[in-house]
């Protein structure tokens, strides 16, 4: 079982066979400096969902700087943006190194029907600020919602407490 | 159950054409783009149909359709309706699912006549209602007296024709089970139900009565819905159009109601539903998820063009709803440390 420690939270445990440490896989060392990455990748076989974390442990404050923060959210766009490439060009057998180094699981996840779970968790935003903060990084990652299919696609700003209750930490 | 439209240069709608509409239909836009217009447009030429060809009635469907546009956009003469502008012309198209259509056109100088250009429509037994922001119970008598009486412009033919309806005696006997259960639970949300006793309408709450006049307005709403189920004027194959559903109506009723309506539109009867709501989209973005229903969603653009998208496959579109409790959260939130 996997357990990964990030910006003071301990995710998982997850079975190894179906969570990819993309951020630090050969694979994204491969593609060169420049490509943001997401920490992990967790496939949940039964509900065919494949979740897609970033963990951050800040949000720049917009009213004392706003472009940090419009940055902010283009970097997490990025990081999806990438995380959803590399898995993508893997499937398509574009991507060999990241194929087999893929774990077991992942090898062949249904991508017709894989309902794809982008989280975001800062683990002290406070329950209130999370629709907004959601409506905001929907906005920002329309283009991956258009391409990957919004029907299939659910994206989240979470706190602790909800990233608890989906699984992803104990 | 209406399937396709095309409004062309009707009032502020320059253009907007729904195809495979839903039973679940949603149109949204800012203020004074013509979401009321295109409800409007839409009630009009299916309440015509079904007036002009109920029971023994020997009005022709032109004449009934004149008139309802005349009382509906009361204005002074049916032309005004067409968008301003040199050369323009009305044109507006309708098809039902049952593949029948209307089509009817007129340009500004129209004055009282208007003379469908095809009509196969198939009779329908089944009725439409328009259900306005404001309630109006508290105000039956007064909009029975000056729209059917003294016949004066004020309240609108969506506010008479609702009257009308409203005024039918609740039907005893075995409702649809979806309608009845629908019931219940409008009467759930304001833990009463409103009847009319006598010469008035009563709110009841466990063994106390109120008058219709003291009684909270999004009650009032409620019980219009609830009374439309209990007299059967609405059945499985009834068309309801909502302008903003959310008016007076607290968030978690408003979530309530548009449960209930779920269950109506799964039952059969299809809604038109406008809405300048935060709760009314979000809500129903879930519910299109959860049901995996196609909701069409009609989108006001600033030249008075509509665009068409699918709640379901395409989300929301890009709108002022979001946009503003985006921009009014970032002008509060002072970030995460």
């Amino acid at each position: 079982m996997i357990r990964i420690e990030e910006s003071g939270m301990i995710f998982g445990p997850f079975d190894d066979q179906a969570c990819y440490r993309i951020e630090h896989s050969n694979s994204h060392k491969s593609l060169g400096n420049g490509f943001k990455m997401v920490e992990f990748t967790y496939f949940d076989e039964p509900s065919d969902k494949l979740w897609l974390v970033e963990a951050k442990s800040s949000i720049p404050n917009p009213k004392t700087d706003a472009a940090k923060y419009e940055t902010y959210f283009d970097q997490v766009f990025e990081k999806f943006e990438s995380a959803l490439l590399l898995h993508g060009t893997s499937a398509l057998e574009r991507n060999q190194a990241c194929f087999e180094e893929l774990p077991l699981k992942m090898k062949a996840m249904p991508w017709s029907v894989l309902k794809l779970q982008l989280r975001l968790v800062i683990p002290d935003t406070p329950n209130e600020f999370l629709p907004q903060l959601t409506d905001k990084l929907k906005q920002r990652l329309q283009k991956l919602l258009a391409v990957w299919r919004q029907d299939l696609m659910d994206i989240k700003v979470i706190n602790a407490d909800f990233a608890r209750r989906e699984g992803l930490i104990q | 159950m209406i399937r396709d439209f095309t409004l062309q240069d009707f009032g502020p709608i320059a253009n907007a054409e729904g195809k495979s509409l839903g039973k679940i239909n949603l149109i949204l836009g800012t203020n004074g783009t013509g979401k009321t217009f295109l409800l409007k447009a839409l009630y009009c030429a299916i309440r015509s149909h079904e007036e002009a060809h109920r029971g023994n009635s020997n009005q022709d469907f032109s004449e009934v359709l004149s008139d309802k546009l005349y009382w509906t956009f009361q204005v002074d003469k049916i032309g005004d309706i067409v968008t301003k502008g040199e050369g323009r012309k009305l044109n507006a198209s309708f098809s039902m699912d049952d593949n029948s259509s209307l089509v009817f056109g007129f340009g500004k100088d129209t004055t009282k006549k208007v003379t469908p250009t095809h009509n196969n429509l198939v009779q329908r037994s089944s009725n439409s209602v328009f259900l306005p922001p404001k309630e109006v119970l508290s105000l039956m008598d007064v909009i029975h007296k000056s729209a059917e009486i003294d016949k004066i412009f004020g309240f609108d033919a969506t506010y008479s024709d609702l009257v009308k309806a409203l005024k039918l005696p609740t039907q005893k006997g075995r409702n649809h089970a979806d309608f009845s259960d629908s019931c219940k639970k409008l009467e759930g949300i304001f833990d009463g139900k409103v009847t009319y006793e006598g010469d008035r309408w009563v709110y009841k709450k466990g063994n106390s009565k109120y008058s219709i006049m003291s009684t909270a307005e999004g009650v009032k709403k409620i019980a219009i819905l609830d009374t439309l189920l209990g007299n059967r004027f609405l059945d499985k194959d009834a068309i309801v159009f909502i302008d903003e559903p959310e008016s007076a109506l607290h968030p978690t009723a408003i979530t309530q109601l548009l449960d209930i309506i779920t269950v109506l539109a799964e039952a059969g009867i299809q809604f038109f539903i406008a809405t300048h709501s935060y709760y009314v989209i979000k809500k129903l973005l879930l519910v299109a998820k959860q049901k995996q229903m196609p909701i069409p969603t009609f989108m006001a653009q600033t030249d008075g063009r509509w665009s068409q998208s699918c709640l379901l496959k395409d989300g929301l579109p890009d709108n002022d709803i979001i946009n503003e409790s985006i921009r009014l959260f970032e002008a509060e939130f002072e970030g995460i440390n």
